[in-house]
């Protein structure tokens, strides 16, 4: 606080209070006289302010009294930007009767010499000391109140406030205060009045002033009264006129709640650029196109959130569900035909405890060495936990996951061309599909969607999309294939196969697994008006398929739908309703496709 | 010279295998693995832990894979390692033996990873049941 001085001992101060014999009508005339040597000089002041054990208790009050006033006077430098002792308005230094102080002492006393009606004056009270005893509220204890009002009654007189008040209620304003009833209504020109004088009032009682001399003069120029300087209490003045003063209340701002983006140390992980030497530079150039990893900003959300598509959130028995038809498409890869229910439910189980422990290992590792290692670190770490230090053994057994899917969708095509005859009406050339496919490639520049696949993966796709969409024609007919004779002739060039089938899952796709892939569904729309009479075959294909299904909530997983669909008892311990070989059809065929034979492949136009 | 390129095998060593490590999740795009992404993000969340890179949760998938497949290769030998259902000399032909994962074999494939799935070889209904008869009257 600037106003006290360097030492913090307030003496320019003090002299300044003295000289507009402030002191004395605040400490009382007998206190006064004890007080003022202590004012003749810095040395005096500085011992009479520094605490001291060797003083007595009245000098302490004394002490405690005057630095109530000065520490008063001075918190103004606290809020205020100018703080030189000179420019202090004199107004201010005096004692008023009206400005709100604190009560550390006397609070029985101060509420009885209250008046009962004054309920608004209760807020006021007077001056705040530092004793010891009377630390507490207006409510505190009788005993404590007792024995902090013996100790003042015995050593000093009453403070001023209280003497001010004695005499103020004598006065006259205090008595008309409560007899005047007739502006108990709240009109605009009352309320305006009082804040006309709430604004003078204020003005009055400024701190810091720049030019004194012109302070003299403005309550000459605003107020005629000589009695401006009353104290003004508008809790009981104007009760019902009472306005706050402005009239947009001052509230907090909230704070801006932003999102702040959080990012993992494992968020991150090193990306490539070189994923095959040749398609890399052509896919960005030319399509604009790189893989959806490569674009995925950070902190982003892997449609969690909701906002990048289709990430559902699984209950405990969804994922229970699921992860027993995992099984069971794990236990046939394997080659089991069949299982029990427990073994079954046993093996679920150590799938999900299994993906549990993984990912305990994976969060302890991040939260342990997030800030010693990197992502790549970390992840080499948490495959040497799990044991797959040598990334052979899993990717082979990506290999051979795909291997055994190959031979399988050749017997499939065959067989399921054999079935599509009946249906087939058109056949669009090899070139057609071709074009259709460099028709998409363009559009896919275009596609404002974030999430591009590589031209190799939507190659892939494309026989995913094929492989289901058969899958899907083999439940569709389940019933049919065992009446009808499996004669599939094997048809002219496969090309024209593909051709076919390509078309189809066209649409299909897009109704049933849209969130597998992502592929704009635009694209596949644009394609429909080539095959509307195929369309219309797969809708109602699709729509017994999914009376059949009954189950949305396993959509993305339309590979997994066919067991469940195919018998109504996942446990297989019965046969198989359909042929061995249907089954095997049903059950071998994977999601992923990395070496088809070259006859399955997309071909580039021959020019 | 000898010791820079001594040393420099070790950082070249890293450094493929920090390649190896890329382009292994890079292809993990491209093969989908059987156990779905959403089932592997909802064990992994259960357990804390949430990456949205996409094949960070396909390795755990392919590394669960390999797991059970090898859970469930030792059940498969185990089953096949059983002596085959005696021939029945009225049938001609003999039964194939169908390859049915029990729980007998589960448990005893399982027991190699530390899993103790074995059932109760029997119950009793009192606590002296099983013993001698002698040490009974005792």
């Amino acid at each position: 606080m600037a106003l006290l001085g360097e030492d913090g001992r307030g003496y320019e101060l003090a002299r300044k209070l003295e000289s507009q014999g402030i002191w004395r009508s605040w400490l009382g005339d007998a206190l006064y006289s004890s007080f003022i040597p202590f004012l003749s000089s810095p040395a005096a002041w500085d011992s009479f302010m520094l605490p001291d054990d060797s003083k007595s208790r009245p000098q302490i009050s004394l002490e405690l009294r005057a630095r109530a006033l000065l520490f008063d006077k001075a918190s103004v430098s606290l809020f205020a930007q100018p703080t030189a002792l000179s420019k202090l308005n004199p107004n201010y230094l005096e004692l008023h009767g009206d400005d709100v102080y604190f009560t550390l002492e006397n609070g029985a006393q101060d509420v009885d010499q209250r008046h009962p009606g004054v309920a608004a004056s209760s807020t006021t009270s007077s001056k705040g000391r530092s004793k010891a005893s009377g630390i507490g509220s207006r409510f505190s204890e009788p005993d404590v109140d007792a024995v902090s009002q013996r100790l003042s009654l015995e050593e000093l007189p009453e403070t001023w406030y209280n003497q001010f008040f004695e005499k103020y209620r004598a006065t006259k304003s205090y008595t008309l205060m409560f007899g005047d009833r007739d502006s108990e209504k709240r009109t605009p020109e009352q309320m305006s009045t009082y804040l006309s004088l709430i604004e003078n009032h204020k003005r009055r009682r400024v701190a810091f002033v720049d030019n004194i001399s012109s302070l003299r003069s403005n309550p000459v120029m605003v107020d005629g009264s000589p009695a401006d300087d009353a104290p003004l209490f508008p809790e009981t003045m104007s009760i019902f006129n009472c306005v706050p003063d402005s009239a947009v209340l001052k509230t907090r701002r909230l704070e801006n709640n932003q999102k702040v983006p959080f990012n993992g140390v494992l968020d991150n992980l090193p990306q490539t650029m070189t994923k095959s030497p040749v398609m890399s530079p052509i896919m960005i150039e030319r399509l604009g196109i790189r893989p959806e990893y490569l674009s995925m900003e950070q902190g982003q959300g892997w449609g969690k959130n909701g906002s990048q598509g289709s990430r559902k959130l699984l209950s405990q028995e969804q994922a229970s569900r699921i992860s027993q038809k995992v099984v069971v498409r794990l236990l046939h890869n394997v080659g089991f035909e069949s299982s029990s229910d427990t073994s079954l439910e046993v093996i679920a189980q150590l799938l999900s405890s299994h993906i549990n422990k993984l990912g305990r290992t994976l969060k302890l590792l991040a939260d342990s060495y997030r800030k010693q290692c990197s992502a790549t670190e970390l992840l080499k770490m948490f495959l040497q936990t799990a044991g797959y230090s040598n990334l052979r053994t899993l990717v082979e057994l990506m290999k051979d996951n795909s291997k055994s899917v190959a031979p399988q969708t050749q017997q499939q095509g065959l067989s399921i061309q054999g079935q599509n005859l009946p249906q087939q009406q058109q056949q669009p050339s090899v070139q057609q599909s071709q074009q259709m496919l460099r028709q998409m490639n363009p559009q896919m520049q275009q596609m404002n969607n974030p999430q591009y696949l590589a031209f190799q993966q939507q190659q892939q796709q494309w026989e995913r999309m094929r492989r289901r969409q058969q899958h899907h024609q083999q439940l569709q007919q389940q019933q049919q294939l065992q009446q009808q004779q499996q004669q599939s002739t094997p048809r002219p060039g496969m090309n024209m196969n593909m051709s076919i089938d390509k078309d189809r899952p066209l649409v299909q796709v897009k109704m049933e697994a849209p969130s597998d892939f992502s592929l704009d569904t635009n694209t596949f729309t644009s394609m429909n008006p080539r095959q509307p009479q195929l369309r219309q075959q797969q809708l109602a294909a699709i729509s017994s398929f999914h009376a059949q299904a009954n189950n949305n909530a396993f959509r993305p997983m339309t590979s997994l739908q066919i067991p469940q669909i195919h018998s109504p008892t996942m446990s297989m311990s019965r046969a198989p309703p359909v042929k061995v070989e249907g089954f095997q059809e049903l059950m071998g065929g994977d999601s992923s496709a990395k070496h088809d034979s070259e006859e399955n492949k997309l071909l580039s136009p021959r020019k | 010279m000898n010791g820079q390129s001594s040393h420099q095998q070790p950082k070249d060593g890293r450094h493929d295998d920090d390649t190896a490590l890329t382009e292994f999740l890079a292809s993990l795009m491209d093969y989908t693995p059987t156990i779905p992404d959403e089932l592997v993000e909802h064990y992994l969340a259960k357990s804390g832990f949430q990456c949205p890179d996409t094949r960070l949760t396909r390795l755990v998938a392919v590394a669960t894979q390999k797991f059970i497949a090898d859970v469930a290769t030792d059940a498969l030998q185990q089953c096949k390692a059983r002596p085959a259902v005696i021939k029945d000399k009225r049938d001609k032909q003999q039964k194939e033996k169908r390859l049915i994962l029990t729980m007998e074999d589960l448990s005893k494939a399982l027991r190699e990873y530390g899993v103790n799935v074995k059932h109760q070889e029997y119950f009793a209904d009192t606590p002296t049941a099983g013993l001698d008869p002698a040490t009974r009257d005792e």
